[in-house]
């Protein structure tokens, strides 16, 4: 590669993205040594759902909200129960890429049918598919044990010396996953492909008319998404050490399509925003759950009624307001309180 | 015949829950998510009805106040609704479908903490058996197909032969049409909400007088209910009541068969087929 093509405008934006994740990670690394056993299996759950949202977002950058997400993911999880839980049985990491490759086979499956939709029939129709993926689950009991689902998953077996029975250790393997899924997904939107398929969901008969293969840029995200999930998935079930059909309902799906709303899709710390803020309720009234659907609804009628979009497109706002105060404060230029207003 | 007689029972059932919904999306461009609880809204507007009646008053009288009070309380609801979310969003009909799902678990939470999460069977109606022709068709379940009929009955007369209603029509089939002849759009989107909502809750008083209800049953109901309008055509009546019944005997046949528990599976395979080769489902129009 020649120098100018590293230090082109994308690869810059990318590399500013890498070293501004660098200065994080310390923290994160740090973070699990000051919390309590509790805290650490929030943040590892947290670090999960924050994976899962990612791979969201890739799918709505197409212009489709998805609700067999969760269900997809829930392949990914079962796969890797299945295999690591034979007699002769399979070493997890084999199956922690296995399972995202069986739900990126699923969701191209069922791409031909639900992507003929657009927006609510989109959702709808995956709804029905994911829906009826959880019905498998529960039925073919001889496979996935039905309603009781599978128990006794093994922890992974140790990689560089981390121990991955320790929360800790899982902790480390959760967070690596998340952050090198967001930074991979970023780098995937700034390529041409990114940009082709923003370009197919803003206007798809201008794209075609202009030879791009819609259909592709339409299906390449749906499938990236889910395997993102089943990559989730296969964590999510194995942290738990037992998967069964009530882990993957409409509730969790509900959690990450409210994130995405409340926290808005544009950006990649939207969905992360919004995913924190529902967590916050969650953990705030642990001891009323029964309410926490509630206060979520609510959350996400709010976000749709009282922003433009979502938390994120909130916080742009309040920076510039605190920077026009600041500059009229320090007598700025007028030019500054302009940009502000 | 039994077969024939629960095909029948069935399908009545799907086409006066989907309608709703075919209505509301028809005129309001959108899918009313909180359709599910509406109807499980209705379910206790009949459990409430016969708790506090019940052998005070004939079973038919019964069931008519637990069919007026439920398509009043909910069609309040639905014109609240109108009031306060769909016409605030109405430029972005995707919103409103999110907010919808949000209000539907709001709906639901509420429920479960004011009533309570069991199951509740509701004492029967009407008691008793019919035997006829070797089949067996319980008193309560013809009763419910009765009321069915004429609740569909009502609504075609509601949409062909007054003017509001006329109106509604107008809207669905054109809206700036509709608007240059001076129809009303807010009143129509209100009566439209009105009505969608009436239709849920009815749906929901009548079947559960022959199901259990519980604040979990919108979710099931609703699942089916996407795949019979995305069949039948988004937005399409007539196709909402053909698929209706298609699926009202698929869904007999097989748990007639024994097949039963597949019958989730089956009805979303059929749903993708059909999206595979007719996007545009049976009577429906392209968009």
């Amino acid at each position: 590669m020649t120098r100018a093509a590293l230090l082109s405008p994308v690869n810059k934006r990318f590399i500013k993205a890498c070293s501004g994740t660098a200065l994080v990670v310390p923290l994160l690394v740090g973070l699990p040594h000051i919390l309590s056993p509790y805290w650490q299996s929030v943040s590892v759950l947290f670090a999960i759902n924050v994976t899962l949202v990612l791979g969201y977002r890739l799918i709505t950058t197409m212009g489709g909200w998805s609700f067999a997400h969760v269900s997809t993911m829930g392949l990914g999880a079962y796969t890797m129960a299945i295999l690591t839980t034979l007699e002769n049985p399979w070493s997890f990491w084999i199956t922690f890429f296995l399972g995202p490759l069986v739900a990126g086979v699923f969701a191209l499956l069922i791409a031909y049918p639900v992507l003929r939709t657009r927006h609510y029939y989109f959702f709808l129709s995956t709804f029905a598919a994911g829906e009826a993926l959880r019905q498998c689950y529960v039925q073919f009991s001889g496979i996935t044990g039905g309603t009781y689902g599978i128990a006794f998953v093994p922890r992974p077996e140790s990689i560089l010396g981390i121990d991955f029975k320790t929360t800790t250790g899982f902790y480390y393997l959760a967070m690596a996953l998340a952050v090198s899924t967001g930074l991979a997904l970023y780098r995937f939107e700034l390529s041409r492909y990114g940009a082709t398929i923003k370009a197919v969901a803003a206007n798809e008969e201008l794209s075609e008319s202009n030879g791009i293969n819609t259909w592709a840029y339409r299906t390449l995200p749906f499938v990236l998404g889910s395997v993102v999930a089943g990559f989730a998935g296969t964590l999510y079930g194995n942290f738990n050490g037992i998967i069964g059909p009530s882990d993957f309902t409409a509730y969790l799906m509900f959690k990450l399509v409210a994130a995405a709303i409340v926290g808005g899709v544009v950006t990649f710390y939207g969905p992360v925003l919004g995913l924190l803020f529902l967590t916050a309720l969650e953990e705030i009234f642990r001891d009323y759950t029964d309410w926490v659907p509630l206060f979520w609804g609510f959350s996400v009628i709010l976000a749709l009624l009282f922003t433009k979009g979502g938390l994120e497109s909130v916080v742009p706002g309040i920076a510039a307001r605190v920077r026009s105060v600041r500059a009229e404060r320090d007598g700025g230029q007028s030019g500054q309180k302009l940009e502000g207003s | 015949m039994q077969i024939v007689a629960n095909i029948v029972f069935l399908s009545t059932f799907y086409v006066s829950f989907a309608v709703g919904l075919a209505l509301v999306f028809g005129v309001m461009r959108t899918i009313n998510f909180s359709h599910g609880e509406f109807y499980m809204l209705g379910g206790y507007a009949l459990w409430l009805t016969v708790g506090l009646l019940s052998g005070s008053l004939p079973g038919a009288l019964i069931l008519i106040i637990a069919l007026v009070v439920g398509a009043g309380v909910v069609g309040t609801l639905g014109i609240l609704l109108q009031l306060s979310i769909f016409h605030r969003l109405r430029e972005h009909p995707f919103s409103i479908f999110m907010a919808t799902l949000g209000l539907s678990y709001v709906l639901q939470v509420s429920v479960v903490q004011t009533i309570g999460p069991m199951g509740r069977s509701i004492p029967s109606v009407f008691p008793g058996f019919v035997f006829f022709e070797g089949m067996i068709l319980p008193i309560q379940r013809l009763a419910v197909f009765g009321f069915t009929v004429a609740m569909m009955g009502g609504l075609w007369f509601f949409l062909m032969r007054t003017n509001i209603g006329r109106a509604v029509r107008a809207s669905a089939q054109n809206k700036t049409g509709a608007i240059l002849q001076g129809v009303s759009m807010n009143k129509v989107a209100l009566t439209t909400m009105f009505v969608g909502s009436a239709l849920a809750a009815m749906s929901g008083v009548l079947m559960s007088s022959v199901l259990p209800v519980s604040p979990f049953m919108g979710g099931d109901a609703i699942w089916r209910a996407f795949i019979i309008i995305i069949v039948g055509g988004i937005g399409s009546l007539s196709g909402a009541v053909v698929a209706a019944f298609m699926f009202g005997t698929i869904d007999t046949l097989l748990t007639s068969f024994g097949a039963g528990k597949f019958t989730a599976m089956v009805d979303a395979l059929i749903m993708l087929l059909a999206l595979s080769f007719m996007p545009n489902g049976i009577l429906g129009s392209r968009e």
